[in-house]
């Protein structure tokens, strides 16, 4: 009985172990079904919310910089850190102070008493990148929460106001009351986007994109990227060079800034542009403004947002064209009493030029009856589909944010509008559109378009053809034209001469039509050297008080960037043979100087007082007419 | 071929066999999942484990053909000098150049190729030592019942108790021996089986209510002995907190989330995260990985495959038991056959006690129900050792499975032995 009893025993207890065992492993399933399953969401909150484990980072693409061509960094960005420690999640060891104080670069004694009486308090301050990475150590070193860096870029522009206006800012994006908008998601402040001028026409290329990593952080709150299809890599901005030479766009800055304020005028601009590939070398203008102290308004280029009558300016292209028509002949002479009346409306020089006026004589003293007449030749149809050719009607298409185009009024066909329209009245263009037409007339009549981005990311841009507006030597001839507004008797840029070079160039002075207060636009377009223009020189003044004319509000700064053009490409020294008087200018030949004719040239007044040569010609450039004028000629009118 | 393969491997219980291979190659499959990550960032190369794993694996299955062709017996005989071997096997890691020390523990015997855990074979030892044991002290009970009577009030004195409680004595101290690695895990484990087969093997509810009692003191010293274990049992419902997430509360809650991530059906083999930084991705923290990448579905698998293995050791141990019990009902019990099955049963009992207990608190520990103790997962974690031994469960196994059987074995393997001088003489060998 008592073996039955004990074997029985023996079973019961058999199956207590067999229970026994079931119900470990059914709670083993239990509980794993209970953290996969039910209270699976509770427990990913608390992970997500312990920013352990899986993590996501935003990698924040840094934005691309802009150089110029000669490799001048005009906007870049640097990053800054925003040091903050929050005392009630640091460890209070003195140690800690000391590490954190010496990769912070601040007193361990100044982070303590920042942490007197132990209350939440913040130590705020900025850093630099490497400091940034040393408390980025000391805090997981310490494990010590409590230090925070937030990553805060600031974008830097070295030139300042001299690039403001073709560079542009960066604005905090706002809603339409002005108040700064904030990421949907995260309810914090948007970044501040490219709004204006290259920054904001270019913000896609430059601000690149962010990249997400998924990825963890282990036990030393390293972060481990995983390669999952959630995580993408972030793409950095492109780097910008543009064709702007750094030393040209300082000089002209200056230059332009300093016209400006001597004649009170409203505001100026000057664009240096290379007629033979389309490069923007300068693109300067005032009133300027530091991006750096950022005036949230002063986003304004009259390089691009502004139009303006061109004047007299466009007499050249009105030539131009009615010359490659053949609606006017090299050579033709028109006789004029300063005054023109055509179907009814009547025209005036500005300063009568009478007698049988040249086309020569047209330029140089910029006639607004041959212009007219010039237009009326071409007639309407062809002059409008050559201003529309040129590019003065379409924007640009530098890259720049919000381009102005110019205009004139369609509808209006009236003859007085086709005159005026010939000596560059009733239209409007802006400056940049105009640099590229002028520029035209120096690369043989064949038009590039505006190019201002020389490259990204190392990637050359394409050279921007435009297309054969007029004949090679129609072309050289009206350059040939205006070398004697420069270089001719009584031309409206007499005043310009560089001694040893030959430039070509043309006053304009458009009056403001309907603008408040009327007042006028100082304008001076110019090609250095004469022959074969390595540079296009447009400087347009608007409203100078006082002198209003172009050859002498926007000639000087002209001559003076034509200087620094001269210098920049190296250009050697030439004269030019004068004609004779009464001889035209297209049937004058021109001889390049060798080095040591120029030599001989530069020297040949002094040889001359001593009897040792021939007595220069009065209008030999190298003479001093500039400042002399001799009796033989008349002050200049323009 | 195949009855090739049932006269090399002895196949007393197939549905063991196949649910311990099944578990072996997904194991090293898992092994290799889990480890390569890390594996590849430090070394950058496949898993060594995984490698270890297979190798171990491989051997060992042949080994296991071999050894289940041992009569169960043959163990019976040896229990004591198994456990000798054991424990002089663990007295070897206090000898100072001959072993490894990582982590702070000094578990490994370094046998310059490979290491040995010694406290693994020493699991095996105490299940042998304590089934021989219970194995004859149930046959070998007939005493009157008024001696016993007498006797069991007697009983109150220690004195005459100790001798009796020897086989405990014997087993603490090589639990103790463990533990000072330390190894609180495979300590407990040893302890926990002990206490299992106390159970299966009769001892009274009484000597069982003190020993839990004494139990329950010495654990409460062992996990004074390190402020670690205290700190993370104490701090495992916080274990979210601020101050333990990266503390104590690191492994648990890493692999609490990546089990909690992988949900149902997980995010697909390799897709894990957890184990590019778990410091035990392929040891105590694989069911993290199991978990993540194969969701609830492939975890309840594991859990039904070791259940599953389980319950095949404990179902054959009953069978054996009740067999036992029907042989002593006998008038005249084969004394001799009673203790060999007896023995089995209790064997395969001790076992599934170990697996069942290993395996669930290893997956309770994974999803974060209890503390991370450090318990492997059998045939999943990676470890030569626990391979090895494993194996050598399984081939006992097979072999104390097949005492089911009325034994023909002595003859059967006399005639096999003999059968070349037994037959008949011929002229030619076809």
């Amino acid at each position: 009985m008592a073996k039955r009893q004990k074997f029985d025993n023996e079973r019961s207890r058999a199956r207590v172990t067999g229970w026994g065992l079931s119900a470990l492993f059914i709670v083993s399933g239990l509980s794993q079904a209970n953290t996969q399953l039910f209270s699976r969401s509770s427990v990913l909150e608390k992970a997500i919310n312990s920013n352990r484990y899986l993590m996501e980072r935003t990698d924040t693409a840094s934005r691309g910089s802009i150089v110029s061509s000669d490799g001048r960094v005009l906007a870049r960005t640097e990053n800054q850190f925003e040091f903050s420690v929050n005392f009630e999640d640091v460890p209070s060891a003195k140690g800690f102070f000391v590490d954190l104080g010496a990769a912070a670069g601040v007193t361990p004694s100044e982070l303590e008493l920042a942490n007197f009486g132990g209350k939440r308090l913040y130590f705020q301050k900025m850093l630099n990148d490497s400091q940034a990475k040393n408390v980025e150590r000391v805090r997981q070193a310490w494990g010590a929460d409590g230090v925070s860096l937030k990553r805060k870029t600031s974008r830097v522009y070295p030139m300042g106001a001299m690039t403001s206006g073709l560079i542009g800012l960066m604005q905090i994006p706002r809603d339409d009351n002005g108040k700064p908008l904030k990421d949907p998601r995260t309810h914090e402040y948007l970044p501040p986007r490219g709004t204006t001028a290259l920054e904001g026409g270019q913000d896609a290329v430059l601000s690149g994109s962010d990249g997400k990593r998924v990825g963890m952080v282990d036990k030393d709150g390293a972060f481990l990227p995983l390669r999952t299809k959630d995580s993408y890599p972030r793409k950095d901005g492109a780097l910008i060079q543009l064709t702007i030479d750094s030393q040209l766009q300082q000089r002209a800055s200056t230059e332009i800034q300093k016209a400006v304020q001597i004649h009170h005028a409203t505001s100026g601009c000057v664009i240096i542009m290379e007629p033979a590939t389309g490069d923007l070398l300068a693109c300067a203008q005032w009133p300027a403004f530091d991006p750096e102290k950022a005036p949230e308004a002063a986003d304004w280029n009259p390089a691009y947002m502004a139009t303006y009558e061109p004047g007299s300016t466009f007499k050249i292209l009105t030539l131009a064209r009615a010359l490659d028509c053949g609606a006017v002949q090299v050579g033709d002479h028109i006789d004029s009493n300063g005054a023109w009346t055509y179907q009814g409306s009547t025209i005036h020089d500005s300063h009568p030029v009478t007698g049988s006026v040249s086309q020569e004589k047209a330029i140089a003293k910029s006639s607004n009856v041959l212009a007219a007449h010039w237009a009326v030749a071409t007639g309407r149809e062809r002059f409008r589909a050559f201003i529309d050719d040129i590019g003065i009607t379409e924007p640009t298409g530098i890259g720049v944010k919000k381009e102005f185009t110019g205009s004139y009024v369609r509808s209006d066909t009236s003859p007085m509008q086709l005159m005026n329209m010939g000596f560059g009245q009733g239209m409007k263009a802006t400056p940049a559109s105009l640099a590229s037409a002028f520029s035209m007339i120096a690369n043989e009549g064949f038009q590039m378009r505006p190019r201002l981005l020389k490259s990204i990311d190392g990637k050359e841009q394409p050279i921007r053809k435009g297309k054969q507006i007029v004949k090679p030597a129609i072309a050289n001839y009206v350059l040939q034209l205006m070398e004697s507004v420069i270089d001719g008797e009584g031309g409206t840029g007499s005043k310009l001469k560089i001694p040893g070079y030959r430039l070509a160039g043309k006053t304009g002075t458009a009056q403001k039509v309907g603008a408040a207060g009327g007042g006028y636009v100082a304008n001076f377009v110019g090609f250095v050297p004469a022959q074969k223009p390595k540079a296009m020189i447009l400087v347009m003044i608007d409203h100078p008080q006082g002198d209003y004319y172009g050859g002498s509000v926007s000639g000087p700064v002209f001559k003076e960037l034509a200087r620094d053009v001269i210098q920049h490409f190296r250009i050697q020294p030439q004269v030019s043979t004068l004609p004779e008087a009464g001889e035209s200018v297209a049937a004058r030949t021109k001889t390049l100087m060798t080095d040591a004719e120029a030599e001989f040239a530069l020297w040949k007044p002094f040889l001359a007082r001593y009897g040792l040569c021939q007595a220069p010609d009065p209008l030999d450039t190298l003479s001093t007419n500039e400042t002399q004028p001799t009796s033989q000629r008349s002050p200049s009118n323009r | 071929m195949v009855k090739k393969l049932t006269t090399n491997f002895r196949i007393a219980d197939p549905a063991m066999l196949i649910l311990a291979v099944l578990a072996t190659v997904l194991g090293t499959f898992m092994i290799y999942d889990a480890g390569f990550p890390q594996s590849l960032r430090r070394f950058g190369t496949i898993p060594r484990e995984f490698l270890m794993q297979a190798l171990v694996g491989c051997i060992m299955i042949v080994v296991a053909a071999v050894v289940s062709r041992i009569d169960i017996d043959w163990w019976r005989k040896r229990a004591s000098i198994i456990l000798a071997a054991s424990a002089l096997l663990l007295m070897v890691l206090w000898v100072p150049g001959m072993t490894i020390t990582a982590n702070g523990a000094t578990r490994w015997i370094n046998l310059r190729v490979f290491s040995l855990q010694p406290s693994e074979f020493a699991k095996l030892a105490t299940i042998i030592f304590l089934a021989a044991h219970f194995a004859a002290r149930s046959a070998r009970v007939e005493m009157p019942t008024k001696i016993k009577s007498w006797s069991s009030k007697m009983d109150w004195t220690i004195a005459k108790r100790l001798p009796r409680a020897l086989p405990l004595f014997l087993i603490v101290a090589i639990a103790v021996k463990v533990e000072f690695e330390p190894d609180l895990g495979t300590a407990s484990v040893i302890l926990a089986v002990m206490m299992g087969m106390f159970v299966l093997g009769g001892v009274s509810k009484r000597s069982l209510a003190t020993l839990a009692l004494f139990g329950g003191l010495a654990v409460a010293l062992v996990v004074m002995k390190e402020p670690y274990r205290l700190e993370r049992i104490l701090n495992h419902n916080s274990r979210w907190s601020k101050a333990n997430i990266d503390d104590v509360g690191f492994q648990t809650t890493r692999s609490e989330t990546a089990i909690a991530a992988g949900g149902l059906v997980g995010v697909g083999p390799g897709a894990g995260a957890a184990k590019h930084f778990m410091p035990a991705a392929t040891t105590d923290y694989v069911m993290a990985t199991v978990g993540e990448e194969f969701g609830f579905m492939g975890s309840l698998f594991v859990i039904a495959l070791m259940a599953g293995i389980t319950w095949r050791f404990a179902a054959l141990s009953q069978e054996l038991l009740a067999k036992g019990r029907l042989l002593a009902k006998e008038p005249t019990p084969d004394k001799k056959e009673l203790a060999r099955v007896r023995f089995a049963g209790f064997f395969l009992g001790g076992v599934a006690c170990w697996l069942g207990v290993q395996s669930s608190v290893n997956i309770m520990m994974g999803n974060g129900f209890l503390p991370a103790i450090g318990i492997p997962l059998p045939f999943f974690s990676s470890g030569g050792s626990s391979l090895i031994v494993l194996w050598m469960s399984v081939a006992i196994g097979q072999s104390a499975a097949a005492a089911l059987n009325p034994a023909p074995e002595e003859v059967a393997r006399e005639s096999s032995n003999n059968r070349r001088r037994n037959r008949r003489p011929r002229l030619s060998s076809t």
